[in-house]
Order: structure tokens, then C-alpha cells, then sequence
């Protein structure tokens, strides 16, 4: 304590010492408060130690009956540090320049190897399997779409969020009588969940495909999927005085900007949040938070008031968190986190809020487990990014930011993560952490056009500021690593390791067209394919389709509401028929090809799943990706198109083109190729525990080579 | 601290005036609802916000953790030594605050306590007054010899009856009369020695009217910087005068608590100015 603290602390415990007496003992209600929240923490505290000593070893007894007896551990602590999207080839070459000494070490003490990805290199469905040791066929996540059997419509393939049906009324209020139903699409257990079944603590942070989260021995932040507070998967908001020439198409909505009356400089608005289903209505209205926004043009700011807080903006900076509060009905309320940035402030204003995310300290869904696990973070670390895809790419696709805001973004949420990353290492005393870091897997999605020549979404625009942000990046995980490597003992094994690698994505591939032209597709006499979500198709004469970012669906008689292709022999003709057209498919604009290879998730999958799965995966080459149109279910536009967005890198293409890095402090004890497949196996023989049937990796160290290398 | 405090008196006299004739609970309540704004206003401008709601985060986080690794009996101990350690530094961060809090709240807690604190003397009730007389040998020597009862004279206004002579307590130095109340009324006693006199308060309640609640003195003092602070109901006595203090027995009043119960109008201050600050808190932006 610094000397001035203790004179001030010794001043006033003379101060108080010397007016006591009965009448003045009391000081007012600051001595209250302080007495009071104190008192009440010593109490809580104390009514704490004595329930957890009394408690313990009933329950210690009751695990050990509960649970199974613990095996023997060849590690203290396993942890996982997921770097989504690290690419074997820039991660090689740097590491050979002796730009990422840290990961070199690592490699050098342990082993450094490519990993195989899984069918598609999806994010959602590689970390799956790395979860589960199992494909996707036993794990049902294919892509981060699937579709609607019945009404051909695309639904998210994780998570499934249902409505409340029973209520009670009471005049103009509906009270819920039972929770939504959320329910998580993964199937086969993840093995932090497996552990827990032997004792073995996990902590698992922000490993995607976790909305809902598992319930298990452990505590776990859900990730990839957790929706937005309005219940989309990012919908930022985008206030402006700007006439709307065009729409945004994704992820976002314009709300124009009205000057209130004070003055050319004031404007009154709300924040929607999500609908009120407190009340009545179909569907019900949205809860609202008044906004006002005060700008100052000479000085580039703005100051916006939402319930009383007031919030100083300046031109093109992010604020800091802004808590939102939606009042639904008495005593309840829905709360949430935006930031917000003054985007303009000249002839036109324009005001940009991130989508509004869960608040995790009053979380409005399951986002953790166990429930007070979110706000535990929150209250250690301060409040975080709790939406799936939290770094907002849509806006930057959308041209509403600029780089340099999507990067603060992501070092932002990057930081956060870091944050809880090394709270949680720093409790875990026995059994293992994971954590996935998604900058590295966004940042290449929107920047990689600065990194290569000629990229068509880097047209007219200077790429020498952006040539090294990715390799930046990458010596910023470096470091990351380092810091890791400090923190862990001989005992403890570090993995560091990404889904898959990453590739360029310069060209677009609309399959829907090619099915069109090939009269596999074909539009009712009144669409003209323009429409998103394949509206247009005439379902009575269409074999074959596109949705998503790898799939292509047959029209299957008797699994489709309207399918026409018998099952069996002709759906396998139609599948040989289409992959042979595919495979090699050139684009002739640009002679490069397409496809490598189309391949038949019957190949591909095992597994009681594999009927939910595409009936192809396209492997697209190095370049190309499915276009943005095909992904929504667009038929129209050509073939092959320029990808001119932001967005213009990407692993979604033919999984052998795009390998994860593997990096561990140990030697690896295998030869052959490692998978992703061999992650959780890897998890479960380090801590002496069996792999259950469905798991099909194997373990890359063997146990017994730990023990002799810990014992030397 | 004289001159404060005969300005404070009539602050506080006629401020509470218009509360005479109401439930005490009534100025109580507006006390502590501005005593509570001027906390939290005190808060905001002494007190380090940012590190108080970091501080409370922290201990927060360790609660919650308790609950989170109640397996582990090492994790559990850690988390509650880290929660002691942060109140310690929550009471630390609560000491500027409280500094500067203390001189206002004593003064305002010591007028109030004149004006809540007692009950009056009701016709027919009896009471002492005591007199203390200063010590005339400041050596004390001469404690073996019988000291003489000084020339000390009482004069009661109408309305009141002196019903004993003045006891002698030659080894407290006081003399102690019985009084009896007949009428109701704010009236002066006097107290006479060495040829000066000196003036006491004493009350009497008028049972059928209704200003109960006004200012009563139990005590009168020499003017000491610690007595004028927490008995500023009437003027000090002169330093060096015969009289040190002279004292009116009255009982203890307990306020209704909104009908509810009875308490000591201290209590439901503390409670209500607690209540309503914390109630204010977040309109005010000020973290507690």
C-alpha cells in the first residue's frame, strides 16, 4: 500500500475512533454501505468455508460412487489452444524466416505436423470431430446450414431454438409457462464430457458447436452458434441520414436517422431488441430502448444517450461495451452489450452498433455451463463478445466499417479471450483446458486479399498498409504461445493446434446455375432465379440443388417434401453422373479449375448421421469457393464471378488443399498421418481413461512414453 | 464550533418545525433520503469508482468461484483468502468517502438526536437535574477534608415544582434536585452560583397539542470541541465557569417504524438512508 493510502487510512480510523460515542458511531450511509457489503461478503465468505468443509467430503464420497474411480493421469494439465484457421504453409515459411520463435521451440521440443481437416474444412465441423473422435457422420454437423425437409428452407444445423407455446394471460401480458426448448444437434459425447465421467475436470472455452452447452464435469463458454440477443447470428445495426440506394443483404439492417426537432444536430431512434413475448402478437413487438444522438460535426463527435447513460463517440472509434436494457415486463428485463461507432459526421451522420450481444453477466440463454460460468468470467475479466460470430464481417462486407475497425474488433474480442484463457489456466490444477481463438481464422477471411497480387476484391484499393496484418497475426498467436509455454510445468502437455488451413478465394462457383443449364435445376415459369432460399425452384422437376457453403442435396423421393429421385440405384447414378461433370470443372474465363473433386458422402461418412448429411461435398480448388450467391440459394448470375467482398480468403475448398498445424510439447509417438480425429482419443488416453466405440482417432502419444519421459 | 452551531439550531429548527406535529418517521425518512444523495454524491466525487467496481467485480468472481470448484478444497480456501484480501481493499476504497462524510453526518445526527432522541417530560412525570460544579482544588489535596456545599441556587419557572433542596454529592461534585412537571411548556430553569447564572432548557409536553417533536437538551455543557459536536442542542457553558455540565433526565424515545414496530429514529435512519441510496444508486451512476 502506497505511504499517502496509509496516512488517509490511519487519518480516518483516528477520526472515527475519536467521534465515537453511541449517538455518532453511525456515520451515515457511506459507513453503511461499506459496512454492510463488507459485512455481508465475511458472512457469505465465512457461511462459505464452513458448507464447503462440511460438505466436502460428502461429496467426494458421493463422486466417487457417482462417477467412476479416477484413472491414472500421465499428465497434470492438458490444454488445447485452438487457433482457428492457422495454415500449415504461411505458419512453415515464417517459422523457417525465424518469425515465430516461440512456435519453433515448441516444435523442436515436441513435434511440429500437418493435421487433416474434416469433409468439408468447416470450422463447426472440424471442431466437432476434434470434440467428439468421431466423423461427421456420428456427430450430425455437416456445415452451418442444413435445410427444412419440407419447406426447403435453410435452418442453422447446431442448434435448435424453439418457441414457448404454453402461457398464461393476465389482461394485456403473456406469462411463459415453460422455457423455450434449446437443444444442441451435436451428437456423441465430447470428450471433456467422457472425462467427467472418470472425475477429470475440463475447462472448455469458446470451442465452437457448444450452443447449448454440455452439461459435464467441468465449466464451459459456449461458442460458434450462440445467437444474438434479437436470435440471429449477428445483426448489426446501422443508423444513418443517408437515402437507402440498396439493401443490406446480410447480417444487418439500415434504420434512417430523423433529426428530432432540437436542432439539424439531434435525432431520436430506438434499439430494437428481441420480440417481447411478454405480450401478444405475431409476432409479438420488439422490446425498445430509447436512443439519443447529439452530434457535433466540427469535432467529429457525437454523444448518445440510451436509458440515461450517456456514451461519447468519436468518429471511427469503437466504444467500449454499452450495456442495453430491455424492459419486457415488470421485474423482467432482457439485457445486452453492444459497442457502438460514429461512422459519419458531416453532411450525413451514420451511427454503427455491433449486433446485440447476450450479456454475459444477466445471460437471457444458456451460454455456459454452468449457468453462473459466464457470469463468473464476466465478473473476472469484464465483459466479453458472447455471439457466435462475434467479429462482425457482414459489416465489413457490407462497406458500413472500414479495416481498421473489423481489426480493433478482433483484437478486441482476441484480448477477451486471452483474458479468460489465462484466468481459467491459472485455476485448473489437475485436468485439462481448451480454447479456441477465432482472430486468426476472421482476419484471414477479410484481409487475405491484401496478401497476394491481383486479389479481385483488392481492386482500387492500396494494399501495402494490410500486405502483413495476417503475418502480424501470426506473431501475435506466436506470442500467445510463448506466454503459454511460461505458465505450464513438466508435468503438463500443451497442443496447439487450428481446424484447418487456409486458401484464397478469388472466384465464385454458383452450382446452382451449372444445375440450371444442365437441366438438374429447374425454375417455376414465374421466378428468374433471382430469388434467395431457391424460392424460384419448381421442387415437381428438380433432381438436384445447392445450399450451404460444400453441400449439394439431391431431390430425394421419400426425405424432401417434394422429391423426385428414387433412392438407390438412380440417386447413385445421379450422384456418379454429377461428380464425373464436376470433377476438374474448368473455368474457362480464367483457365484455371474450378473443382478438383466432387465426392459422395457415402465415401466420406459412417455413422447413424450420415443420412442428414449432403449427398455431395465439393472440393473446391485453391481460389474458388462456392459464390456467395449459391450459398443463399441464388440460381441466376454466371457460372464463375470475380469475388470482389472483403471476405476473400477462405478454407472451403477440397480439404487436402487446406491441413491444420499441430505443434505439442511432447514428441508425437506416430508416424503416420495425425487427424483431427486423433484429438479427443489423444485427450482421454493422457488421462488414462478408455475411448468409448464411436470415437475412431488414436492416440498420438503413447502413455507409456509420457510416464518414462516424465520419470527422466 | 459555537457560532456553527447556533446556526445549525435554527437551520434545524425551523426546518423541522413543519414536522412537529407529524410522525417522526415522516422528517426521519427526508433526512435520510437527502443524507443518502449526499452520500452518493460524496461517493462520486471522493471515491475511486472505477477501482470500487473493479473491487466488487473481484469479489463477485471469488464467490462464484467457491461455488464453481466446491470439489476442490484447495481451490475453495484459495478463493476465500482472495475474497478477505478484497474486502479489505473494498474498506480501504471506502475510507476517502467516509472521511469526508463524518463531520456533516455528526452534526446532522447529533440535531436530529435532540430533536427524536428523547421523550419530553409530561405533565405530572418527575425528573433530576443535575448539576456538576467544577473542582475548585486542582491539586486535590484536600480530598480528606469534608468539602462545604457551595451557595448554589435553582429557580424554577411556573410550571415546574422543585420538590427536594438540592443534594450534595461532595465526592461527584454535584448537587441534584427532583422536579415535577405541572404544565406543559418550553421553559428556562436557572441555576445560580458564585453570582452568575446560568440557564437550562427543560420540556414539557403538551399532551393535547401538537408540536411533540422540537428540540430538547438533556444536557448542557462546557464548550469542549468534542461536547460542542455532539451536544450542540443548547449554548456551551463558559470554560472556566463554576458549572461543568448540568444535566435534565429525560427517557429515551423510540419513533413508529411506517406503524410497523417501534425503533430508535437512529435505527430507521440508518436503514432508510441505506435503502434509499442504494435505490438511487444507478440514476445517480455512482457504484457503492
Amino acid at each position: 500500500m502506497p505511504p499517502q493510502r496509509l496516512v488517509t487510512a490511519a487519518l480516518a480510523l483516528l477520526a472515527a475512533l475519536f467521534a465515537a460515542a453511541p449517538a455518532a458511531a453511525y456515520i451515515g450511509p457511506g459507513a453503511g454501505f461499506a459496512l454492510m457489503s463488507s459485512f455481508l461478503v465475511l458472512l457469505a465468505t465465512v457461511a462459505l468455508a464452513f458448507v464447503s468443509l462440511l460438505a466436502w467430503p460428502v461429496r467426494t464420497l458421493w463422486r466417487v460412487v457417482r462417477r467412476k474411480k479416477p484413472p491414472k493421469a500421465h499428465v497434470k494439465r492438458l490444454v488445447f489452444v485452438g487457433l482457428d484457421g492457422q495454415d500449415p504453409r504461411l505458419t512453415e515459411r515464417m517459422m523457417k524466416e525465424g518469425e515465430l520463435p516461440n512456435f519453433k521451440r515448441l516444435g523442436r521440443q515436441g513435434s511440429y505436423r500437418r493435421i487433416a481437416s474434416t469433409y468439408p474444412a468447416l470450422s463447426p465441423v472440424a471442431w466437432s470431430t476434434f470434440a467428439t473422435g468421431a466423423n461427421p457422420g456420428k456427430h450430425n454437423i455437416f456445415d452451418f446450414l442444413d435445410r427444412d425437409l419440407r419447406s426447403y428452407l435453410p435452418k442453422l444445423s447446431s442448434a435448435h431454438i424453439g418457441r414457448v407455446e404454453r402461457f398464461l394471460k393476465l389482461g394485456k401480458w403473456k406469462i411463459p409457462l415453460q422455457k423455450p426448448e434449446i437443444r444442441l444437434l451435436r451428437r456423441s459425447k465430447p470428450f471433456w464430457t467422457v472425462l467427467g465421467e472418470r472425475n477429470v475436470w475440463s475447462t472448455v472455452l469458446r470451442v465452437p458447436i457448444t450452443f447449448p452447452p454440455d452439461r459435464f464435469y467441468g465449466a464451459q463458454l459456449a461458442a460458434m452458434c450462440v445467437p444474438d440477443l434479437v436470435g440471429s447470428q449477428g445483426t448489426f445495426l446501422h443508423y444513418t441520414t443517408r437515402p437507402a440506394t440498396e439493401t443490406i443483404r446480410e447480417g444487418g439492417a439500415r434504420i434512417p436517422l430523423a433529426s428530432n426537432g432540437a436542432g439539424p444536430d439531434h435525432f431520436d431512434c430506438v434499439i430494437e431488441g428481441p420480440e417481447n413475448s411478454f405480450l401478444e402478437g405475431d409476432p409479438p413487438p420488439p422490446l425498445r430502448v430509447p436512443m439519443t444522438l447529439k452530434v457535433d460535426r466540427g469535432a467529429g463527435a457525437a454523444t448518445a444517450t440510451v436509458a440515461g447513460e450517456t456514451v461519447e463517440l468519436a468518429r471511427g472509434k469503437l466504444s467500449d461495451w454499452v450495456r442495453l436494457e430491455f424492459r419486457a415486463a415488470p421485474g423482467v428485463k432482457v439485457h445486452g452489450l453492444t459497442r457502438m461507432m460514429l461512422t459519419e459526421a458531416g453532411e450525413h451522420t451514420s451511427l454503427y452498433l455491433t449486433a446485440i450481444h447476450i450479456d454475459p453477466e444477466k445471460p437471457a440463454m444458456p451460454i455456459s455451463h454452468p449457468s453462473y460460468y459466464a457470469p463468473y468470467l464476466a465478473k473476472r475479466v469484464g465483459d466479453f463478445a458472447t455471439l457466435g460470430l462475434a467479429e462482425d464481417t457482414t459489416a465489413l462486407n457490407e462497406g458500413v466499417t472500414d479495416d481498421a475497425t473489423f481489426l480493433q474488433q478482433s483484437y478486441d474480442i482476441d484480448r477477451e479471450r486471452e483474458e479468460m484463457f489465462f484466468a481459467a489456466l491459472e485455476r485448473l490444477r489437475r485436468g485439462s483446458l481448451t480454447c479456441v481463438f477465432d482472430a486468426t481464422d476472421r482476419i484471414q477471411h477479410m484481409f487475405w486479399r491484401y496478401m497476394e497480387n491481383g486479389h479481385p476484391a483488392a481492386a482500387g484499393r492500396k494494399t501495402g498498409k494490410h500486405r502483413r496484418t495476417i503475418e502480424d497475426h501470426y506473431r501475435h498467436n506466436d506470442a500467445l504461445v510463448g506466454r503459454v509455454m511460461e505458465k505450464l510445468g513438466d508435468d503438463d502437455l500443451l497442443i496447439v493446434l487450428s481446424d484447418h488451413g487456409f486458401a484464397s478465394f478469388r472466384r465464385g462457383v454458383n452450382l446452382n446455375r451449372w444445375l440450371l443449364d444442365h437441366g438438374y435445376l429447374v425454375l417455376r415459369e414465374d421466378a428468374d432465379g433471382s430469388e434467395e432460399w431457391l424460392e424460384g425452384v419448381d421442387w415437381s422437376r428438380t433432381r438436384a440443388y445447392a445450399l450451404g457453403l460444400a453441400g449439394v442435396f439431391l431431390n430425394l423421393e421419400g426425405r424432401e417434401a417434394s422429391g423426385i429421385v428414387a433412392p438407390g440405384e438412380e440417386a447413385r447414378s445421379l450422384k456418379r453422373e454429377l461428380i464425373a461433370a464436376w470433377n476438374g470443372l474448368r473455368d474457362d474465363e480464367r483457365g484455371g479449375v474450378g473443382i478438383n473433386d466432387a465426392f459422395d458422402a457415402e465415401d466420406l461418412y459412417t455413422g447413424p448421421y450420415k443420412g442428414n448429411a449432403p449427398d455431395l461435398i465439393v472440393g473446391y480448388n485453391d481460389g474458388y469457393r462456392v459464390s456467395w450467391d449459391c450459398a443463399v440459394g441464388v440460381v441466376a448470375g454466371p457460372l464463375f464471378a470475380d469475388n470482389t467482398k472483403a471476405w476473400s480468403g477462405d478454407h472451403c475448398v477440397d480439404p487436402r488443399l487446406v491441413p491444420g498445424v499441430f505443434f505439442s510439447s511432447r514428441p508425437v509417438d506416430r508416424d503416420d498421418d495425425l487427424s483431427l480425429l486423433d484429438m479427443a482419443p489423444t485427450a482421454l488416453a493422457l488421462f488414462g481413461v478408455d475411448k468409448p466405440d464411436y470415437m475412431e482417432g488414436e492416440s498420438v502419444f503413447d502413455p507409456a512414453s509420457l510416464d518414462r519421459g516424465a520419470a527422466a | 464550533m459555537s457560532l456553527v452551531n447556533d446556526w445549525l439550531r435554527v437551520v434545524f429548527d425551523a426546518a423541522l418545525r413543519p414536522f412537529a406535529a407529524l410522525p417522526p418517521i415522516v422528517p426521519v425518512t427526508l433526512a435520510a433520503l437527502v443524507s443518502g444523495i449526499f452520500a452518493l454524491l460524496v461517493y462520486r466525487w471522493t471515491s475511486n469508482q472505477e477501482a470500487l467496481a473493479a473491487v466488487k467485480r473481484r469479489l463477485f468472481a471469488h464467490l462464484l468461484e467457491v461455488r464453481l470448484f466446491n470439489d476442490d478444497l484447495r481451490a475453495v480456501l484459495a478463493a476465500q483468502l482472495r475474497l478477505l484480501r478484497e474486502n479489505l481493499t473494498y474498506l480501504r476504497l471506502n475510507l476517502a468517502p467516509l472521511l469526508w462524510m463524518i463531520v456533516p453526518f455528526i452534526l446532522l445526527i447529533a440535531q436530529l438526536q435532540f430533536h427524536y432522541g428523547y421523550d419530553g417530560l409530561e405533565v405530572g412525570d418527575r425528573t433530576l437535574l443535575v448539576v456538576d460544579l467544577a473542582a475548585t482544588d486542582p491539586e486535590g489535596a484536600a480530598a480528606v477534608e469534608p468539602v462545604p456545599r457551595p451557595a448554589v441556587e435553582l429557580d424554577a419557572p411556573p410550571g415546574v415544582a422543585v420538590e427536594t433542596d438540592g443534594v450534595w454529592i461532595p465526592s461527584l461534585r454535584q448537587i441534584v434536585w427532583r422536579l415535577r412537571a405541572e404544565e406543559p411548556g418550553d421553559v428556562e430553569l436557572t441555576v445560580r452560583t458564585g453570582g452568575v447564572a446560568f440557564a437550562k432548557s427543560l420540556f414539557v409536553a403538551d399532551p393535547e397539542g401538537g408540536a411533540r417533536w422540537v428540540r430538547r437538551s438533556p444536557t448542557r455543557r462546557r464548550a469542549a470541541i468534542l461536547d460542542q459536536l455532539l451536544y450542540p442542542a443548547e449554548p456551551s457553558l463558559p470554560r472556566d465557569g463554576p458549572v461543568e455540565r448540568i444535566d435534565v433526565q429525560y427517557a429515551a424515545a423510540s419513533i413508529s417504524f411506517f406503524g410497523l414496530f417501534d425503533v430508535h429514529w437512529l435505527i430507521a435512519f440508518l436503514v432508510l438512508s441505506i435503502a434509499l441510496a442504494f435505490a438511487l444508486r444507478k440514476r445517480f451512476g455512482v457504484t457503492l
